[in-house]
């Protein structure tokens, strides 16, 4: 029936048994691979012969040949080369060379920090796991956190400052400087903004729960008041800010609990893989389904592609992303929340939707109170604002769901802000431009392209990881700090409070955002470290009346890396009228799907790079995608059935073109069983 | 003459042929017996000749250290700059300050010590070259050696009476497993690790083996099983 486990759209119903035993697939190629040289066997009893042996020959022919050649050679027997042991003038005390040393820091991905514990040797920091006091991801490190390491030996970073300066028949020579020379021109410039109360001048920054730099930010914008500030990072929650914004009066984040939810109901929210609080709900999801000390939860999935949440569900339809929100509004209609009197039929619901609806819907009904309803934040901000009444309706609010604060509520909305930026560009009325990380030449919307003009009328300051797009085309480049490499601070998605300390010294000079915000807007102190201590003064995060007290609370919060019961409180939020409801439900785009011929782009962040910002790491590129097992690559993810009507094999490539000649790139199809038809999934970061 | 014919042929056609590759049988035994003989030996001498495994290796310094003076004269335990050994898996080169706190008032003005103070005074670190070099994929650890009773000496030789340090033991990978299938030939108590004197005969009144016996029990030191198990030191 309709109790689907993931990626069933299987073909023939034994193939998960092949010759007796459990079989695995990982493809639909790999699947139709395995049944024919099921076939071949069965067809020639020889033929296992020539698919094994050959390789067995083959194998002990290079290891013949390469024993011979370590014997001609003789590499093995030479005087490796020489080392040299350069003890400390003054050995740290309580440090020995060679002792394993762990230090609490926090990393932040996506506007939320992450607590981990860093092992270093020698003052090399050498592992990344997470910090087991941390009490939101209690413990637990992702992909893209243990790889810093691989990211912070890179030996393509950038590593010095350089200015633009124009060389003649229009083009521009990168010409190399230091940190001092790039003082000697920023200070006087900025100095000089500050007078003209920061006309002209605009800041461009990436998402973060930092108190630090919002401190920062809020500080620039007193000393320059006409200043503009954005905010933008390809992958954002625009959507679900503006639409619990809109529901509740003030922007809240919900904060859920899935070891206490019976049932889990979620709308394309890539909870496990992909969402700020990922580490947190793949513990809470494993706690239940060890059944020891509770009965295992029901996951309800709906989505367009398939994501590891999607993999786990207990119960997944796929769907468009324009079907998405009437199946939201449909459960609304069914709850009897949103008007039509319950009745469903004139929404347009195929029989497999009113299925899967009619299963969630009882469900939901059954757990009044202990369930949860979640929605991905690329949908709309109607979705989210009906996920929070379904909520309320539901009394999970208070039991499973909590709204606390929204610590980036200031940030952004980015959509807004990128294309607001792309028109200020265009028209110059920026002069100045302070880049602080990201890539935006590069990962902008094809609707909002930066384009940073080159030449007099415009100075652009990038600091970056990496010599990139952008860099490329600012008249200056700074070095960014790595994170193993600079002080800083952040907040976990349910607000507990980390610091960064530095477990080594700027491998290659480079400066910090929190730095850079200092140095050009003259702040008292423009020590990382300083910085971080001061806004835990200023904002009063740790338990101390006097100076010597809070010495001890900060020996002791360097030491833990978090900040015990630093979580926001669960807020008291407005309950929603019924009558409220209606602005939540559209009218107009329910039959919005695609015509013939024409597809659902579906963006995600990619498993390996998330937004392009990774490309570089070897680690995380030869780490398989979860569902496709592709590495080093992406591909335009296709239903099996879109993929018969097109007549495409895996790795055919195709053309996607959108809609208002926006943007078109050529791409391998990878066929991919539980992508919902008429849609197109593509991963973030591979251009 | 007819019928004698065919008598002929069908017994020639019987009698045993040898095959043509049979002709190379020879040159090809020669030329085993060639590598038999010449190949592997060499082979075999190269790889556990001192050339290889370095005994005797013996670099210059930066500074014309002498263990005999301080060690074995000036009757110095090891543990004094080599601080770190019991306790960590590397013995500490001490560092320039370890130096000075002696230095700094003897022989101060030595020029033999100047590298010392000119690192001491805000230079660079000293450059030692390393001797006893293990290969990166073998792991050492100098505490569980020393806290089990094996000696200094053991591994690094008359270490005190040498003025330029030494390499003395192959360091091979034979050696080590030498020591860790009968560990009893190289125990001491663990109040006599340093000593550079050490004698079983004299100092316990017991042969080697006897007493090696004795503290491999009371150490609580693992069968040779475990002691040569590949993953105790390739780990």
């Amino acid at each position: 029936m309709l109790h689907v486990s993931p990626m069933t759209s299987n073909p023939s119903d034994n193939s998960n048994r092949l010759n007796g035993e459990p079989s695995y697939w990982r493809s639909l190629a790999h699947l139709s691979q395995q049944i024919e040289r099921l076939e071949l066997a069965e067809d020639a009893a020889d033929v296992s012969q020539e698919l094994d042996g050959v390789a067995r020959r083959q194998f002990l022919k290079l290891m013949a040949a390469s024993l011979g050649l370590a014997g001609v050679t003789m590499t093995g027997c030479r005087r490796w080369p020489q080392e040299q042991i350069v003890p400390h003038n003054a050995q740290p005390v309580g440090t020995a060379p060679g002792r394993r040393e762990e230090y609490a820091s926090c990393w932040e991905l996506g506007g939320a920090a992450t607590g981990v514990m860093i092992t270093s040797v020698d003052g090399r920091p050498i592992k990344i796991e997470g910090n087991p006091q941390h009490p939101f991801s209690l413990g637990a490190t992702d992909a893209w956190a243990q790889a810093g390491i691989l990211e912070l030996y890179d030996p393509e970073r950038s590593r010095r400052v350089s200015e633009a300066v124009p060389a003649g028949d229009g083009h521009r020579d990168l010409a190399p400087r230091n940190w001092k020379q790039f003082l000697a021109f920023a200070q006087p410039h900025f100095d000089e903004l500050r007078r003209q109360d920061g006309r002209g001048l605009a800041v461009l920054q990436g998402l973060t729960s930092s108190p630090t730099l919002q401190r920062q930010s809020r500080e620039w914008q007193m000393a320059f008041p006409q200043s503009r500030w954005f905010c933008y990072e390809p992958i954002h929650r625009d959507n679900e800010i503006e639409g619990i914004r809109i529901a509740l009066g003030q922007a809240y984040r919900p904060v859920w609990d899935f070891e206490t939810a019976d049932i889990v109901a979620s709308f394309c929210a890539d909870l496990l893989g992909t969402h700020p609080g990922r580490l947190r709900w793949a513990r809470q999801w494993a706690n239940r389904r060890t059944g020891k000390n509770s009965p295992l939860n029901r996951w309800y999935v709906a989505e367009p592609a398939p994501t590891l949440t999607g993999s786990i569900a207990d119960t997944r339809l796929p769907a468009a992303p324009s079907r998405i929100p009437v199946l939201l509004e449909a459960l609304a209609v069914m709850l009897g929340i949103a008007g039509n009197n319950g009745d469903v039929s004139s929404m347009g619901l195929s029989p497999t939707e009113s299925q899967w609806l009619k299963l969630l819907h009882t469900d939901l009904v059954a757990h009044q109170g202990k369930s949860v309803v979640v929605v991905g934040s690329e949908l709309p901000a109607r979705s989210h604002g009906l996920a929070v009444a379904i909520n309320q309706f539901l009394g999970n609010v208070g039991g499973p769901v909590a709204f606390v604060e929204e610590s980036i509520a200031n940030q952004g909305p980015c959509g807004k802000d990128i294309q607001e930026l792309s028109a200020a560009l265009e028209s110059g009325e920026i002069k100045t431009l302070l880049i602080l990380g990201g890539n935006p030449a590069y990962d902008a919307p094809s609707d909002a392209r930066i384009k940073i003009p080159q030449g007099k009328a415009l100075t652009s300051i990038h600091l970056s990881l990496f010599f990139n797009e952008t860099s490329a085309e600012c008249t200056w480049h700074v070095p960014m700090a790595h994170w193993l490499e600079s002080w800083g601070d952040g907040r976990a998605w349910d607000g507990t409070y980390s610091v960064r300390q530095p477990l080594i010294l700027p491998l290659f000079d480079g400066k910090t955002a929190t730095e850079m915000l200092a140095v050009m807007g003259r702040a008292v102190t423009t020590h990382g470290r300083d910085l971080v201590r001061e806004t835990c003064k200023q904002q009063r995060f740790l338990p101390a009346d006097n100076d010597a007290q809070f010495e001890q609370a900060w020996e002791a919060l360097l030491h833990d890396g978090v900040l015990d019961r630093s979580a926001f409180t669960p807020a008291k939020v407005p309950v929603l009228a019924t009558a409220d409801l209606l602005r939540f439900v559209s009218t107009d785009d329910r039959a919005a799907n695609a015509g013939p011929g024409q597809f659902q782009l579906i963006f995600r962040p990619d498993a390996s790079v998330y937004d392009g910002r990774f490309a570089n790491n070897g680690w995380l590129q030869e780490m398989p995608d979860p569902i496709t097992k592709l590495t080093w690559d992406n591909a335009a993810w296709i239903s099996p059935s879109d993929a018969q009507t097109l007549n495409l094999n895996n790795g055919d490539v195709i053309e996607i073109g959108l809609n208002d000649d926006l943007g078109r790139c050529e791409i391998p199809a990878y066929i991919m069983p539980g992508q919902a038809v008429g849609t197109i999934g593509l991963s973030l970061g591979y251009g | 003459m007819e019928s004698s014919t065919e008598i002929i042929s069908e017994s020639s056609s019987s009698r045993f042929q040898f095959p043509r590759w049979s002709n190379y049988l020879l040159p090809a035994l020669i030329n085993l017996a060639i590598l038999i003989l010449v190949y592997f030996p060499i082979l075999i001498a190269l790889g556990v000749s001192p050339w290889t495994t370095s005994v005797g290796y013996s670099p210059h310094q930066p500074v014309p250290f002498s263990h005999r003076m301080l060690a074995m004269q000036l009757g110095m335990d090891c543990r004094y700059c080599h601080s770190t050994v019991e306790t960590d898996g590397f013995a500490a080169i001490p560092s320039t300050q370890i130096c000075m706190n002696c230095h700094a008032s003897i022989k101060a003005e030595s020029p033999l010590v100047a590298p010392l103070r000119d690192a001491y005074t805000g230079g660079e670190p000293i450059r030692w070259t390393k001797v006893h070099d293990l290969p990166d994929f073998a792991y050492f650890n100098h505490a569980a050696h020393i806290n089990k009773g094996v000696g200094c000496a053991s591994c690094h030789g008359q270490i005190a009476s040498m003025d330029v340090v030494t390499q003395n033991q192959p360091l091979s990978m034979a050696w080590c497993l030498s020591c860790h299938r009968q560990p009893e030939k190289h125990l001491r108590p663990l109040d006599q690790v340093t000593n550079p004197n050490w004698n079983a005969a004299i100092q316990a009144g017991k042969s080697q083996t006897e007493l090696g016996q004795e503290l491999l029990k009371k150490y609580g030191i693992r069968d040779p099983e475990a002691l040569t198990s590949c993953s105790t030191c390739h780990r």
